[in-house]
């Protein structure tokens, strides 16, 4: 009787204490959901990130992009519980890729007492009539697209005086410093292309980004065939287009945005040229080869970061993007603004840790410590290490190549800006 | 004999113990034993999930390692138009820089020594690089942004990237093919 009961007695006992462990295990995961799900019983302050993109109109895939990237940071912070007592909120302005409506968009996120940062634009003239808005309230903008060199880094850094107007003003994309001189010595040298015909479409992005181009491919010894300014509202350039043929340049170089790039690339090869056409960040999006179609393969485009399938710190993102299920792509700038909303979201640990565990009580305070603190802000995100210089530019510079190959845009050739 | 509970053959059999518990007991024991198991499966499918892919990959691409920046160019040498170049590579994982190039028309680039570099973590390994102009005819001398086509392969990948050293890099270019070339030499 003695050794069957100590015997039963023990496989209970096991039996038990792998119950009892399996349950401590079940309820340890039940009390992370409940947290993560927003439920913890401490108070919470809500605090709202600002974005602001095209979000309707001939940019809306990117504006769409950005805004989605937006809010799948700020959802995974809350769900992760990344900032101890704070929620954040999204709040999405649609500023139609005009530099009016950005800016009535910047006078509405300041006056509200909520918001501690801002993501976006897309447009590099959106984000200047942004600058100043922002500078005066000391609240923080970090743009996941603009690449006017002139946002961080004065009028004059083409000459060498590189000046920061706003300590407000950040950014996760590299510049069109790196952008056109990178095209131009990549196709001279390496494609051996060495005629051009050079159109843009008088923006601030367009013409900024064709100018840095023109001239390091001059430098470089290419020649420019023919030059143009287009309207980027029209869409018929079959003028321009027998132009370009007649020129029998080696490649179009378009600075300018997909809507009128892909329409002007296709009347280009109608109109008889097999001349490529080649541009920045802003022709790199699937909506360019939507719409035009066959007419585009080859085109080429250079666009800000490396691939992201090369990145593992993407794959995540791009996992949790898909089963988020929003209905259009992130985009070219999808990552840079996963990125951009979750440096605003570590400027405001930063503050919430320096401050005892809380925001400050005053908005203002709170702008103006989130603005400093975003100067240090540094982590691993979708994109690579995430950091600023001392220009609110972004310290990782690199860019790819894509071409057009059987519908898609296709990686060929990646490279990493590092001043030594 | 020593101690009974060693010996095995005179054990209760599985079935005998399970009898010997009431029904209620058996009930309990059974749904305990499949809550468990079941949530030892989620935790283990949850663990596997997250691991995953760091486990997959645990070496990144060269280009996301690896550092490479402009130190100096030196033995500027205008008879043979000849200089080198000195780089500094950095890596968070082991990398082997396999080929320097810059693709001007009139210029040649080779490892010198030729052999590929090894570059380990934490450890910084200088790079040199011999240089040769061919032609000083379409010598492009005021590049702004010249880069330099570097090979590169890790335990991931053999990765053919672009690195571009700068405004002092373009800026030493220039002196030298300027010393080599002279300013109205184009032959």
């Amino acid at each position: 009787m003695g050794k069957g009961l100590i015997v039963r007695h023990r496989s209970l006992l096991i039996l038990t204490t792998t119950v009892t462990v399996s349950a401590l295990t079940l309820s340890a995961c039940g009390s992370r959901d409940d947290k993560s799900g927003g439920g913890d019983s401490g108070e919470k302050t809500t605090v709202v990130i600002g974005v602001d993109a095209p979000l309707t109109g001939d940019l809306s895939a990117l504006g769409q992009g950005i805004k989605n990237s937006s809010d799948l940071a700020v959802k995974t912070a809350n769900k992760n519980n990344e900032v101890e007592g704070v929620t954040f909120k999204l709040e999405s302005l649609d500023d139609q890729a005009q530099a009016g409506t950005g800016q009535q968009n910047a006078t509405k996120l300041v006056g509200n007492d909520k918001v501690v940062g801002v993501v976006g634009p897309l447009n590099s003239h959106v984000g200047q009539s942004m600058q100043k808005v922002f500078g005066n309230a000391d609240l923080v903008q970090v743009s996941p697209a603009n690449t006017a060199p002139e946002l961080s880094q004065g009028p004059n850094w083409q000459k060498g005086d590189k000046k920061r107007l706003f300590d407000t003003y950040f950014r996760t994309s590299t510049t069109d410093a790196v952008q056109g001189p990178y095209a131009a010595q990549y196709l001279f040298n390496k494609r051996k292309l060495k005629k051009a015909y050079i159109i843009d479409d008088k923006k601030t992005y367009g013409a900024g980004l064709a100018g840095t181009f023109s001239d390091e491919f001059k430098k470089l010894g290419g020649k420019v065939v023919g030059t143009d300014h287009i309207n980027p509202d029209d869409r018929d350039f079959s003028a321009v287009g027998t132009k370009v043929a007649k020129s029998k340049a080696d490649f179009v170089y378009y600075g300018g945005e997909y809507p009128a790039g892909a329409p002007l690339s296709a009347q280009i090869t109608k109109a008889g040229s097999k001349a490529p056409v080649v541009g920045g960040d802003a022709l790199y999006s699937e909506e360019y080869i939507k719409l035009g179609k066959k007419n585009v393969e080859g085109d080429l485009a250079t666009s800000v970061g490396a691939p992201l399938e090369t990145l593992d710190t993407a794959k995540t993102f791009m996992e949790n993007y898909k089963s988020a299920g929003y209905k259009l792509p992130y985009e070219a700038y999808g990552g840079y603004s996963y990125d951009s909303t979750w440096a605003i979201i570590q400027a405001v640990k930063a503050v919430v840790e320096k401050n005892d565990g809380k925001l400050p009580d005053n908005i203002d305070d709170t702008r103006k410590q989130v603005t400093e603190a975003m100067q240090d802000v540094k982590f691993k995100g979708v994109t690579g290490d995430v950091a600023f210089d001392e220009y609110g530019d972004t310290t990782n510079k690199q860019l790819s190549v894509y071409e057009v190959k059987g519908g898609k845009h296709k990686p060929v050739q990646t490279g990493t800006f590092e001043e030594g | 004999m020593g101690d009974v509970l060693s010996g095995g053959s005179d054990k209760p059999r599985l079935s005998e113990r399970w009898g010997g518990f009431s029904r209620g007991v058996r009930r309990l024991i059974v749904g305990l034993v499949c809550c468990a198991l079941l949530a030892g499966a989620a935790v283990w499918i949850l663990r596997a999930d997250r691991s995953a892919p760091a486990a997959r990959h645990k070496v990144p691409y060269p280009v996301h390692s690896t550092r490479i920046t402009f130190v100096r160019v030196f033995d500027i040498d205008a008879q043979k138009r000849s200089f080198r170049i000195e780089l500094r590579a950095v890596t968070k994982h082991l990398v082997l820089v396999r080929r320097v190039t810059q693709q001007y028309e009139a210029l040649t680039m080779e490892l010198s020594p030729p052999q590929a570099v090894t570059v380990r973590p934490g450890q910084a390994r200088r790079v040199r690089v011999t240089a040769r102009v061919t032609s000083c005819r379409d010598l492009p001398v005021r590049a702004r942004l010249p880069f330099l086509d570097v090979t590169l392969r890790n335990a991931r990948a053999s990765q053919d990237l672009s690195f571009i050293p700068g405004d002092r890099y373009a800026r030493a270019l220039t002196r030298v093919f300027r010393t080599v070339c002279g300013p109205v030499s184009r032959s």
